[in-house]
């Protein structure tokens, strides 16, 4: 290829929006024109829509939803750990470098600072449902 | 492992906050703010100490033999653990002055503002050794986060809510800029480190897409620093935010992006085009900064406000050495001396607000008038402040301006040249800001009272402000170890 670098990351970009442009701008021409009430309904999986989505959740929602971040960063590193342990074992048991000890403390402290996050929340009440 | 203890203390600090938050028998906050605060001015001795190793042999093999996923990702310099002191004297100072304010006015949750002021404190500190992108970026929004949680502190206020409200829209709007430009960075050099992204970009043909990431990269550390255009929420965050939660945020996470963006920039970026880029956007923004933050302030008539605008042009000054640190062996050395200097006064200032508005529960102006009457400590105190905040020699802050003018002038500012006027813009601002800042001592000592009512100050905001006095003070003793641990260091300017 010659030309800039990036040439081609243009090209792909204009292509890109012309196509899109061109497709709506067809389907618009061709397409016949017969609006109804059920074609403007909300779809939801089949579900009969029973009012609008703009009203308020109850804030206990997302309090869940970031708890569950305390599991899922717990998993993201416990994972790749776990699985490299047996090799740093037995790296450390034939060179005779670091403690086998270390990683194991190391992930020990990292879970313990976890950990401290989620009872903070569970004795906060962050679990119980309120209802009206 | 041993140059992060400072770090370690901060975490250890918070951590110990959230248990006292949810211990069944509530230990006192009182013993917690004063232990957890003599914790964190213990780690800043230990934090300067270890500034001082990092310039020795002993610190360098230290240094040599520490593990890779250490050294890769933290600089374990001189400057890192300069800057690892100010994060700890910020946190104390904070602890000190925040108890009053959490007995009085806060109702519950009062631990958990002290445990993410020491959270944020931690990552202020590991954003000022940081030195690799994910770790910046870690850091930054260890920061962050912690910061929109405490501009929410007294969520039933609703201006505490709309400041934490706007902080947090307008923050990750400015994150997401920067992750943006760390990506391309990346795409552009496949490299992480700060000293690979330099080598990578050594020779030609990186093209325009570099100048423009270091750029985006700027809006992110500028949002943090407050550097005009993206100051905006500066104000409205420090009025609704709770008086200590302002404080901390006044210092905290401008100084920690004030250090990151003198490495990043440095380090990463020190070859000519971007060079060019990064640099003429520092000389605007810090010529724009610093004079559009003294001007607005002095329309003020609300005394969190006016710190505000008066901490934006702080900013303004501080970007001045952060422009020529490639340029001069002594801007770092200045950047330091400044921030130290900034910290005793700003905290400083806002101590003498706090202590205030926590018995008068106004930060209006005019209720300030005849305070020497009303509680002479206060009165004169904000006075010395004043001194400070505006230059005027034996003190502090004259002592940072005039570093950061001696490290433009070497970094070549001859008549006539930009950077010299850049200098004279300075001067003429440290003029301006005598306007406000003496205008609200002339209010104090000149103006009569509304009411004679004595206005008591705490034991703990009392010692804050005595210290942030003595920190003013004994800066001029500090200042000549604090340039040799840099100087000596030098790890951080071979790169």
């Amino acid at each position: 290829m010659t030309g800039h670098p990036y040439l081609q990351l243009l090209i792909m970009t204009v292509g890109g929006i012309l196509f899109v442009a061109a497709a709506m701008i067809v389907s618009w021409l061709l397409r016949p024109n017969r609006p109804s009430e059920v074609k403007a309904s909300t779809y939801e999986c089949g579900e009969e829509p029973v009012g609008s989505a703009w009203f308020q959740f109850p804030a206990q929602f997302y309090l869940i939803a970031l708890l569950f971040v305390v599991f899922e960063v717990e998993a993201a590193f416990l994972i790749p750990w776990a699985l490299k342990l047996g090799d740093f074992l037995h790296h450390a048991a034939a060179e005779g470098v670091g403690s086998p000890w270390f990683v194991v403390v190391e992930m020990a402290i990292f879970l313990a600072i976890l950990i401290l996050g989620w009872v903070y929340a569970l004795r906060k009440g962050a679990l119980e449902w309120i209802t009206e | 492992m041993v140059y992060l203890i400072p770090e370690f203390l901060l975490v250890l600090v918070g951590a110990v906050g959230l248990v006292i938050a949810f211990a069944p028998s509530r230990p006192r906050l009182r013993a917690y703010s004063l232990v957890g605060g003599l914790t964190c001015f213990g780690g800043a001795v230990v934090a300067g100490y270890l500034a001082y190793l990092a310039t020795t042999d002993l610190g360098a093999e230290l240094a040599a033999t520490a593990p890779g996923y250490l050294t890769t990702t933290l600089a374990l310099d001189p400057f890192s653990r300069v800057f690892a002191v100010l994060s700890l004297i910020v946190c104390g100072l904070t602890f000190l002055l925040s108890k009053e304010y959490l007995e009085t006015r806060m109702q519950d949750h009062q631990p958990e503002l002290l445990a993410v002021i020491a959270f944020a404190a931690a990552g202020m500190s590991f954003l000022g050794s940081a030195r690799e992108l994910i770790t910046i970026w870690f850091s930054i929004e260890l920061l962050s986060v912690c910061g929109y949680v405490l501009a929410a502190f007294t969520k039933d206020d609703e201006r505490s809510a709309e400041a934490a409200l706007k902080y947090f829209i307008l923050g990750t709007a400015s994150s997401a800029f920067m992750l943006f430009g760390l990506s391309y960075v990346y795409g552009m050099t496949g490299r992480l480190d700060l000293v690979g992204i330099m080598e990578a970009t050594a020779g030609d043909g990186i093209g325009v897409l570099l100048p423009t990431a270091a750029v985006l990269m700027l809006v992110g550390f500028g949002f943090k620093v407050a550097m005009v255009p993206f100051h905006m929420w500066c104000p409205d965050v420090y009025e609704g935010a709770p008086t200590p939660v302002t404080a901390f945020l006044s210092v905290g996470p401008k100084l920690a992006a004030l250090a990151a963006l003198a490495r990043v920039f440095s380090t990463a970026f020190p070859h000519e085009v971007a060079r060019v880029a990064w640099e003429g956007v520092l000389f605007w923004g810090a010529l724009i900064t610093m004079t559009l933050g003294n001007v607005v302030a002095i329309k003020q008539s609300n005394i969190k406000r006016m710190l505000a605008y008066s901490s934006i042009a702080h900013a303004g000054y501080m970007l001045v050495a952060v422009l020529v640190t490639l340029r001069s062996d002594l801007a770092l050395s200045a950047l330091a001396i400044y921030a130290f200097a900034y910290v005793f006064m700003n905290l400083g200032a806002f101590a003498v607000v706090t202590s205030f508005s926590n018995r008068t529960g106004s930060d209006a102006l005019h209720s300030y008038n005849g305070l020497a009457r009303r509680s002479p400590y206060l009165a004169w105190a904000w006075a010395f402040f004043a001194l400070t905040l505006v230059g005027l020699p034996p003190t502090a802050g004259f002592l940072g301006k005039a570093y950061i003018i001696m490290a433009a002038w070497d970094a070549g500012a001859t008549w006539n040249s930009p950077m010299f006027w850049l200098l004279v813009v300075l001067v003429l601002n440290s003029a301006i800001s005598l306007a406000y800042y003496m205008g609200v001592a002339g209010r104090m000592f000149f103006k009569p009272p509304a009411h004679d009512d004595p206005v008591p100050v705490g034991g703990g905001v009392g010692t804050a402000i005595g210290l942030c006095l003595a920190g003013t003070l004994l800066m001029v003793l500090a200042a000549g170890p604090i340039i040799g641990a840099i100087q000596n260091g030098a790890v951080f300017a071979l790169h």
